[in-house]
């Protein structure tokens, strides 16, 4: 990773610390639930983890999405990077799925708790969550916060930023 | 969904993906074919004779100089953020590399010196072709000092070592050379820790920080690296051609202390990482990384005459304990990370890294390897044949390993490209 020196990007970048803390903790509880025992969803721990799966994961990681390719991947588009801004924008339509059928069954059992069926596509759908959030993620730390600390003039960057900050 | 054909990405900074393969499957198969000359050659256990030499140029040239080009033609540009300009000389690389190393060592093998000369002007050819690329990627690139400050350092010893390897290749087929010894030592260090060491310690200031998520090492730490490392390299370089001993052990402490101040800065940056389950592959990188202090103990040691045959242990813990085993853990992370993003089905997936990496060849590999690594050194410095046979069957085990692991890869592609998932 870089120094980042661009607002924007450290805003990014604060979005990412908080998806991956929130992705190991799923990625933790996951593997030490196994995919044969449901958990109790009524469980505090449990609940609260749902709850930030449902939050997190599929609104946050919405809202990111939706930055970047509606304000940021057009300016660095601008300044002449394509060929990475169209790629991390490809990953980003095989992640929203994920993350949206994610958030849906842990609304779901977040009021009617899980069945031996759902436990195991949340737990199939989460690990897949977690690898490709995460892998996506180290491709944005490595490419393209240093793009926009490379290609964005500082003017263009406080934008973007007071754009971000008001998508919250 | 937009589906992405990495021809389009070919335009930016990722190469067509037959460029970066080409070379890690190549070097995957001399691997194998320089455990087998150290296998069938181990009678000559502390020398250097012609088929050792073989095996060894097999490891430097076919092994870590195809594995650093490839990696270096792919991910130098994303560093950089500079596509690179010549496609084609990548492909003139790999045809002259291949052409060379084979002729070269092949000829080593057989004692046949105007073959090998021919073999290793090749070589030279193709390492100059390198070098051009690598200079030109670098021009003008400002930002990130310490990992473009390392390649600058790879790219200039790389230029030096091929006059010196050309000149050496010259001497086997006219022996004009009266004493090429100081020649040889100056050649071998600059290769190793000017060209290949540079360029491993230059990436693993990029790649380790990304592929743990942890932030970027201590700029000021990696500068003082940089520059021990580099003066180190200097002072080694002359005191071997001048045959200046005190310049030697001067430029062996500097590296040390170069390795140490980076593999600290690293180490600490690995502490802070955000991601906890990183992959095995990180075990070589470490293993390869420490060792890099070691071999030069071991050179240090050879300087003193502290123990038999410690300068062919210097070779030996530079080229496979340190170079190999931390190249070997970079391939087994970047194959799978280059070949996911080349392998968009028709549906427009890409596969998961888990789905493509066998961990369990790699883990054979690294366990084969360091026994390998460990029994040739030993049997190197008693001077026991059956020691470095041995060595040199785990060797061949490992690296069939490590095949496997590749072969693995291109299957598991295929197979999800196929079910187009």
């Amino acid at each position: 990773m870089f120094t980042i020196t661009s607002k924007v990007g450290q805003l990014l970048h604060q979005d990412h610390l908080q998806a991956i803390a929130l992705l190991q903790k799923l990625e933790e509880f996951l593997i030490g639930q196994t995919s044969k025992r449901p958990p109790d969803a009524k469980n505090e721990t449990v609940a609260a983890l749902l709850k930030s799966v449902a939050t997190v994961i599929d609104d946050e990681i919405t809202r990111h999405f939706g930055f970047e390719e509606g304000h940021l991947f057009p300016a660095l588009a601008e300044a002449g990077e394509n060929g990475m801004t169209s790629f991390l924008a490809h990953e980003h339509g095989m992640i929203r799925p994920v993350a949206q059928e994610l958030g849906k069954l842990a609304r779901a059992a977040m009021q009617d708790g899980f069945t031996e069926e759902s436990w195991k596509q949340f737990h199939s759908l989460g690990l897949e969550m977690v690898e490709r959030e995460i892998f996506h993620i180290q491709k944005e730390e490595m490419g393209l916060l240093s793009a926009v600390a490379a290609l964005i003039d500082p003017q263009t960057d406080a934008e973007l930023a007071m754009k971000f900050a008001e998508s919250n | 969904m937009m589906i992405v054909d990495p021809s389009q990405n070919a335009k930016g900074r990722l190469l067509p993906p037959d460029i970066p393969f080409r070379f890690f499957a190549t070097a995957l198969f001399f691997h194998i074919l320089a455990w087998v000359v150290l296998f069938l050659q181990s009678k000559d256990a502390g020398g250097l004779s012609w088929p050792m030499l073989s095996a060894l140029h097999l490891i430097t040239l076919g092994v870590l100089a195809m594995t650093a080009a490839g990696a270096s033609f792919q991910l130098l540009p994303v560093a950089t953020k500079r596509g690179v300009r010549a496609e084609g000389l990548c492909r003139l690389v790999y045809w002259l590399l291949v052409a060379g190393v084979a002729l070269f060592t092949g000829s080593l093998v057989h004692e046949l010196p105007g073959l090998a000369a021919l073999g290793g002007g090749l070589a030279a050819l193709a390492l100059f072709g390198m070098a051009i690329l690598l200079i030109d990627n670098l021009m003008g690139v400002e930002d990130m000092p310490v990992a473009t400050g390392h390649a600058w350092a790879a790219a200039l010893s790389l230029l030096t070592v091929e006059v010196m390897g050309g000149i050496l290749a010259l001497n086997l087929a006219f022996g004009f050379l009266e004493n090429r010894g100081n020649l040889v030592l100056a050649h071998g260090i600059l290769a190793l820790f000017g060209f290949m060491g540079m360029l491993a310690q230059g990436f693993s200031t990029i790649l380790l920080p990304m592929f743990a998520l942890a932030p970027a090492p201590s700029e000021k730490l990696a500068r003082i690296a940089l520059f021990c490392n580099a003066l180190g390299l200097l002072c080694a370089v002359v005191g071997a051609l001048l045959e200046v001993r005190p310049l030697l052990v001067a430029g062996g402490l500097l590296g040390i202390l170069g390795m140490a101040v980076l593999g600290w800065s690293l180490l600490a940056v690995y502490k802070k990482r955000l991601r906890k389950r990183t992959g095995f592959f990180f075990l070589p990188i470490w293993t390869g990384l420490a060792m890099g202090p070691l071999a030069i103990l071991c050179g240090l040691a050879a300087l003193f005459d502290l123990f038999a045959n410690a300068g062919v242990l210097f070779l030996w813990v530079s080229v496979a304990g340190w170079l190999l085993t931390f190249l070997m853990g970079v391939l087994q992370r970047i194959m799978p990370f280059l070949a996911s993003m080349h392998s968009v089905t028709a549906m427009g997936r890409t596969p998961l890294l888990s789905q493509l990496m066998a961990e369990g060849w790699a883990k054979a590999h690294f366990a084969l390897h360091l026994t390998a690594v460990i029994s040739v050194g030993a049997g190197l410095v008693v001077e026991s044949p059956l020691a470095v046979r041995l060595g040199a069957a785990a060797g061949l085990l490992g690296a069939l390993a490590m095949s496997a692991y590749g072969l693995e890869l291109f299957k598991r592609v295929r197979r999800f490209k196929r079910d187009g998932i």
